[in-house]
């Protein structure tokens, strides 16, 4: 299995942000890029990103793990100081998961789908996942952090997982160039936060091109109860819209999955 | 109506925090109030110990003196930490993890309290003051509304 370290001569050459990443934090390893930028309250620069050959403890929702072989894969956090409004963070969360996909689309000619709310996938398997993390004092938002992972270069993965994953590796059957990726994420991503300031209509509209999960039989599981019904659109705001019997229900959190 | 009754009625009604009492009983109504206004500052609804229901009686409290009392008790020494955001209220990290806080824990600025989650955006909830736990509002894995108060602190 190669594993190939992350060249940041490369990667600055192939980054073209004004602010996402000019600040850059290399980790050789940590327990999670998300945790330490949370944690990291002497890190104020708005844009910072922390990456990491190898997470210990990297995590999901609820923390469940995200686990990444050492130099293979892609494992990084942005730090977010300036976005005050916590009703634009469903956008930038939703925003995120369409750009890894059009990253890779573009990069490496994959059809991606995505998964509500920000799940990218690759042949109904998941090639990224993204964890949105904030922290909040009364009615501000003191601090956010988006953390993606992305599956660049992993042959094969072990043990028992809720979604199946998968890999730029596995997909191809070539190595995925993780600088490349990187520096297009961050490209598009500072795209993307102007996007969803001026027009999140738009944001929604191709995130909704690519949810291919709309119109079908879902589950939706929140916490130990389960709910059923047609996934019927998502809501100006973000939300996914369940028919059951009828009738709308909005959700705004849960695991969804097909029946 | 039993005089007795309407005597320990006024007795109840002394030795309570309320300012009016109305009873009514087999089509007999009996109002019952205290002479003078009850100052609301040193009276918090939350302090308030429930009484005795005494059958085809009702006891009623003041809406007048609740009102006024609540905002001025909750400002002085309660603090409420509302939800920011609608979405679904944790107590812990992870299902199987402890809970941040209990009541009866002390917090400072910056302790974290609980995680709302919407939309898998996982917004942890810090607080703003000094001060003890002394109620959680909210059940673990509920829904929460925008503004929603969550736990109550005594500062």
């Amino acid at each position: 299995m190669e594993e190939k370290l992350f060249s940041l001569e490369k990667f600055d050459l192939l980054l073209d942000t004004e602010w996402i990443a000019r600040n850059f934090i290399y980790l050789d390893e940590v327990d999670s890029t998300n945790s330490f930028l949370l944690k990291s309250k002497d890190i104020k620069i708005n844009g910072s990103v922390a990456l990491s050959e190898k997470q210990n403890e990297g995590r999901g929702r609820l923390d469940r793990t995200w686990l990444s072989a050492r130099g293979l894969n892609l494992t990084f956090s942005v730090l977010f100081t300036k976005l005050k409004k916590i009703e634009k963070l469903n956008f930038l969360n939703m925003g995120s998961s369409l750009v890894v996909a059009q990253t890779l689309e573009n990069l490496y000619a994959l059809k991606t789908e995505l998964k509500w709310p920000n799940d990218v996938l690759i042949n109904k398997k998941k090639i990224s996942g993204i964890l949105l993390e904030s922290v909040s004092s009364g009615s501000k938002i003191t601090r956010v952090v988006l953390g993606i992972g992305i599956n660049v270069n992993q042959p094969i993965f072990h043990g028992d997982f809720r979604i199946e994953p998968t890999s730029i590796k596995i997909e191809t059957g070539n190595y995925g160039d993780k600088e490349r990726i990187l520096a297009e994420v961050l490209n598009r991503l500072e795209l993307m936060i102007d996007k969803i300031d001026e027009n999140p209509d738009s944001m929604l509209d191709d995130w909704r091109e690519r949810c291919r999960m709309i119109g079908d039989e879902v589950e939706v599981r929140q916490n130990d109860k389960s709910k059923y019904g047609i996934f019927d659109d998502i809501d100006k705001d973000g939300n996914l819209l369940l028919k059951v019997k009828g009738k709308i229900e909005k959700i705004n959190f849960g695991d969804i999955s097909l029946t | 109506m039993d005089i007795n009754l309407v005597k320990k009625l006024v007795k109840v009604l002394e030795e309570s925090k309320l300012s009016e009492l109305e009873v009514e009983q087999e089509g007999l109504k009996v109002k019952l109030s205290k002479g003078t206004a009850f100052k609301g500052e040193t009276f918090a609804p939350h302090h308030f110990v429930p009484q005795p229901q005494f059958h085809g009686i009702e006891l009623k409290e003041s809406n007048e003196v609740k009102d006024k009392a609540e905002p001025a008790a909750q400002a002085k020494d309660l603090h409420e930490v509302k939800s920011p955001i609608v979405g679904s209220f944790y107590r812990a990290p992870s299902p199987d993890a402890e809970p941040y806080v209990r009541v009866g824990d002390r917090v400072s600025t910056g302790t974290v309290l609980c995680i709302v989650e919407a939309m898998k955006l996982m917004n942890e909830i810090i607080s703003e003051v000094d001060g003890e736990i002394v109620k959680i509002l909210v059940e673990n894995g509920q829904p929460v509304e925008y503004n929603q108060p969550l736990f109550l602190v005594k500062i």
